[in-house]
């Protein structure tokens, strides 16, 4: 699915240079469940940033499905991540102003699809996810786990192959976390690749191989099988 | 004490910190303000005229109404001059009158002639007007018929100082007056001119050519009488006297009715001439109410546009400052005190701008001077009365404005705001979409107004006026007595000149204001109520000049003996005339064939041998007059000469060489034709030049207030507009999401505007005889709609590109 080789990001001010990612190189086969986890200010929401392509690495390489996606521009960039890359916030990140419907509907809003085939697209997956009686309901009507399951739907609905998590259970109470986890684990079984970011050492027992980072190197990588 | 101090230091840190938004804040309250100010000196200079005179409420003017047969009843502001007497001995409740009347005059000084609008007054005319003089004793002024009193500019161009008591002025070559008193010059604001004044009076003048045959000719209309009723008395008590008094003092028409059936007088009070006498015959043009209403109204609504981005911008960053409200809360203020803090944060923003707004004022009041006409002072603010006033209305621009964004931040909840971290969004969107609304439609209807004014006098000076405008030169003065003789010879040494291909001798030129009447009750034989024909004497080269086609008929020739008419002056002189089309119709005649060798008969008969087209000569309010054209060598006043040279300087100057040889002691006065023409439209233009920059200025402060409304509103989207891009949107695609949210207030606007200002400008249309169709003012309203929709475009891309162009993963940060 994806390589990074010697990949490097650092932050510039005037003064100081901070150096957040140095030297990764991670290799993510398709239909992979990987977990990053390290203390805040490791690296993880930066290497997840420049893998879901809204931010580009200082240096190094970046192969995306074989293509080195390294040095390309913004445009270029989003035009691979919408048709690929599905996100899941830790903050939801909703549109207020939007009912759930339309929120989801969003993720096909820019991808040329005709109204009609938007309205089933986006009907079958509230399904899948369960929140098909809410459709009407602004975000602010819904718990946060019922916020983040449309966040769910909506990284899906595009038939997104890769689905990057910044911690998706951050906000959430054990319930609605675990909740949420099982569904990525659902996903992940029907095909689709998972990053995800967490804190939590036991949701990351839900994915297959977990990577550590400390400042911007990564320390261990543990594979897991489920029992 | 020292919470208004810490409130006070807050504010000005607070200003200083958004410097983009307070500069808009600031700066468009300026411009509001400012407009406001220049626009109440327009009002209060018109409001004031007359109001330095003493007595000023017991002083009217009697204006003359006439209601001519088969014609529309007008109003005069000068009346027939014999009827003083007869007011003096028939209305008891009148304390004293006086007569004013106008003509022009040469005056020698040295070699020097100049022309002089000279005033004759009677005797008591200073101190019914409560004037006291600089030099010389009020009661003995006039006394003697040879005195002159003249103002303190006329001693200034004549003696060299205001030292001229006993001195000399000569009239016309031959008169000769004794200076014996100098006023100081009046104030602008007076509805007459005066600067030499002479005596008039029916005992001590004797008949001669420089007394004024208007103070004894009924029919002669140009005397303004002014009344000065006894204390107590009112206007009302005497006006319905006056048909009584016209039947038994008036002239009989030559019709045969009674004076007041053609004829009625009404007292016009002093103060109220300039903006409500009547609009003809008047020495100052009128004042309009209806421009004073509508730039007051334009006032008020720029300064609510002013208020409204005040609020908007306010409440905007309401949700910047959610923090600083929460920890105030929390540390023990009060909602009342969050509330006065805001207050007098209003209050310090509204008094930096009312402070910029007057620097704004005084430099620009030279410009707007120029522009309206007008010579006011920046002194006229320091009254305490304005300046109290100014400072009220800013205190409650600042309330008005202040109050919503301080009612809506004292309602802050702290402990949501400060959990949140992040601060909800502030005030009801509808709200604000409604100020952008209602500042948009305010400016849409500017615009229109603006761009109808416009086009009507574009089309008023471009329109087929029916004679050539172009490359004529009209010379004045041709009726002076020592001018009138040699009209002739001067026409002929002007047409040796090389570059004046014709030349013509008239009693009027077109735009001319002056208007001669005549009545005929017998029309070929038939006979009915008079038809009033407007009446012109003209030379045979008149059409050529003019470049008019006779449509037919045959033009008329001096050589022709009977082609020579006489109207004026005893005997009147049987002959042939010219008529244009309107008279054709007015006259009865079924066409111009059929008017041709028909008779119009009054005492003598005149005989209609050419047709001519009608011409505009007037503005496009006025309609054409059915007109008689005759030849009377003794009836003309100007020379109209075609020219074709684009050395105009040395053309004028080879003209007055010319001149100064005939008339020595006659100045030349001249006028290009199409100038004189403009002249008429001075006040519509610049009624329309202040509408275009009351338009620009309205949008202007709609603009600031939109640009600093869609920053704020996208630093609100901020989240949102990260998650579209995230989820595959463009930057085209967010610019175009975040325009079209201000392209809907803004098309809304236009639907609010254009039914308002189709109305007003097609009945403002009305007021012209002819005017653009009203088609036009559909499509300017269009125009100005798709203008302001450009212009709230551009502000709002501008912004909106740079917020959509930002890293998507910043607006997403959760920490």
């Amino acid at each position: 699915m994806l390589k990074l080789q010697d990949l490097t990001k650092a932050y510039r001010t005037d003064e100081v240079e901070t150096v957040a990612l140095n030297n990764v190189n991670i290799e993510i086969e398709t239909g992979e469940f990987v977990a990053i986890m390290g203390p805040s200010g490791c690296g993880k929401s930066t290497l997840l940033n420049i893998i879901g392509m809204l931010d580009t690495p200082s240096s190094g390489h970046y192969f995306f499905k074989d293509e080195d996606v390294a040095g390309y521009s913004e445009s270029q960039l989003g035009v691979i991540r919408k048709q690929h890359i599905g996100f899941i916030f830790q903050s939801f990140n909703l549109i207020d102003e939007l009912t759930v419907a339309e929120n989801i509907e969003l993720a096909l809003l820019y991808h040329d699809i005709p109204a009609a085939e938007r309205k089933e697209r986006v009907a079958a997956v509230m399904d899948k996810v369960g929140i098909a009686h809410r459709a009407k309901h602004m975000p602010s009507q819904l718990s946060g786990g019922q916020q983040q399951r449309v966040a769910v739907a909506r990284a899906v609905v595009g038939n997104q192959s890769m689905i990057l998590a910044d911690e998706p259970t951050g906000n959430l109470d054990t319930a609605h976390g675990q909740e949420v986890m099982e569904m990525l684990q659902k996903l992940n079984e029907e095909g689709t690749t998972i990053v995800m970011v967490t804190h939590s050492p036991s949701h990351a027992d839900y994915a297959r191989r977990t990577i550590n980072l400390l400042d911007g190197h990564v320390v261990t990588e543990s594979m897991r099988s489920k029992i | 004490m020292m919470k208004l101090g810490n409130y006070m230091i807050s504010a000005g840190r607070n200003i200083l910190k958004h410097k983009l938004f307070s500069a808009i804040n600031i700066f468009g309250l300026a411009a509001g303000f400012a407009t406001c100010i220049l626009i109440m000196l327009f009002v209060k200079d018109e409001l004031s005229f007359d109001n330095w005179i003493i007595n000023n409420d017991r002083i009217f003017r009697l204006e003359l109404i006439s209601h001519p047969p088969s014609t529309k009843t007008f109003e005069l502001a000068a009346t027939m001059g014999p009827l003083k007497p007869f007011i003096d001995a028939d209305f008891p409740e009148v304390e004293e009158t006086a007569r004013l009347t106008y003509q022009d005059r040469n005056i020698q000084k040295d070699n020097d002639y100049f022309s002089e609008n000279v005033a004759f007054v009677d005797n008591n005319f200073f101190q019914i007007f409560g004037m006291s003089f600089l030099k010389g004793s009020v009661g003995a002024a006039l006394k003697d018929p040879a005195s002159v009193v003249i103002s303190e500019k006329m001693a200034l161009k004549y003696f060299g100082s205001t030292d001229a008591i006993g001195k000399e002025l000569i009239f016309s070559n031959n008169h000769r007056y004794r200076v014996t008193a100098i006023f100081a010059d009046l104030p602008r604001t007076t509805h007459f001119n005066l600067d030499i004044a002479i005596p008039l009076s029916y005992s001590e003048f004797p008949k001669n050519d420089e007394r004024p045959s208007l103070l004894d000719d009924w029919f002669e209309i140009g005397t303004y009488i002014y009344v000065k009723l006894k204390s107590d008395i009112t206007a009302d008590s005497i006006s319905n006297r006056f048909p009584e008094f016209l039947d038994r003092r008036g002239p009989r028409p030559n019709d045969q009715i009674v004076p007041s059936k053609r004829w009625n007088l009404k007292l016009v009070p002093l103060t109220d001439i300039h903006l409500k006498g009547s609009p003809t015959a008047r020495i100052k043009p009128k004042g309009s109410m209806t421009t004073i209403v509508s730039f007051l109204l334009i006032a008020v609504m720029i300064l609510i546009i002013a208020c409204f981005n005040f609020m908007n911008l306010s409440t905007a960053r309401a949700s910047l400052r959610a923090k600083e409200v929460a920890l105030r809360k929390v540390l023990g203020a009060q909602k009342k005190d969050i509330i006065f803090q805001f207050l007098s944060e209003a209050i310090l923003m509204a008094f930096v701008a009312f402070l910029l707004a007057m620097v704004m004022v005084e430099i620009i009041l030279p410009y707007y001077n120029v522009l309206i006409d007008k010579v006011m002072e920046i002194g006229a603010l320091h009254s305490p009365i304005t300046l109290a006033s100014l400072i009220i209305l800013t205190f409650i621009v600042a309330l008005g404005a202040g109050a919503h964004p301080a009612f809506i931040m004292s309602g802050f909840r702290p402990s949501r705001i400060l959990a949140a971290g992040r601060s909800e969004p502030v005030g009801s969107l509808k709200f604000r979409t409604f100020l952008v609304i209602a500042q948009f439609t305010i400016c849409i209807s500017l615009i229109v107004c603006a761009l109808v004014v416009y086009s009507q006098l574009t089309y008023s000076f471009n329109r087929d006026a029916g004679f050539d405008k172009e490359n004529l030169l009209v010379l004045d003065h041709i009726n002076d007595p020592l001018v009138m003789g040699k009209a002739q010879i001067l026409k002929n040494r002007l047409l040796e000149l090389p570059e004046i291909k014709q030349a013509t001798l008239s009693s009027v030129v077109p735009a001319d204001r002056m208007v001669a009447l005549i009545g005929f009750s017998d029309v070929d034989g038939r006979k009915s109520d008079p038809i009033l024909l407007r009446i012109e004497s003209i030379d045979p080269d008149y059409l050529s000049t003019y470049g008019i086609k006779l449509d037919k008929g045959r033009n008329l020739s001096p050589e022709r003996g009977d082609d020579i008419a006489r109207l004026y002056g005893e005997p009147q002189k049987n002959g042939n005339i010219l008529i244009n089309e309107s008279a054709v119709t007015k006259l009865g005649f079924k066409g111009a064939d059929d008017a041709l060798g028909k008779q119009l008969i009054d005492e003598v008969a005149y005989t209609i041998v050419g047709v001519i087209p009608d011409l505009y000569l007037q503005t496009t309010r006025e309609t054409t007059n059915p007109t008689f054209y005759y030849i009377d060598q003794e009836f003309y006043n100007k020379l109209t000469i075609k020219y074709s040279t684009q050395n105009i300087d040395t053309l004028v100057n080879d003209i007055n060489d010319i001149w100064r040889e005939l008339f020595p002691q006659v100045p030349m006065s001249q006028i290009f034709l199409d100038e004189k023409i403009m002249e008429q439209y001075k006040a519509d233009q610049e009624q329309g030049r202040l509408f275009l920059i009351f338009a620009s200025l309205a949008i202007v402060i709609s603009s600031l207030g939109l640009y600093g409304l869609a920053s704020f509103t996208a630093e609100r989207r901020i989240k949102e507009i990260g998650i579209r891009k995230v989820m595959g949107a463009s930057v085209f695609d967010v610019v175009r999401l975040l325009v079209w949210q201000f392209s809907k207030p803004v098309i809304l606007a236009n639907l609010i505007a254009w039914p308002f200002s189709f109305y007003f400008m097609v009945k403002w249309l009305e007021g012209f005889s002819y005017r653009i169709d009203n088609i036009f003012v559909i499509a300017f309203c269009f125009i100005a709609g798709i203008g302001a929709l450009l212009i709230a475009w551009i502000t709002v891309a501008s912004n909106s590109i740079r917020v959509a162009r930002s890293n998507p993963i910043n607006a997403l940060r959760y920490e």
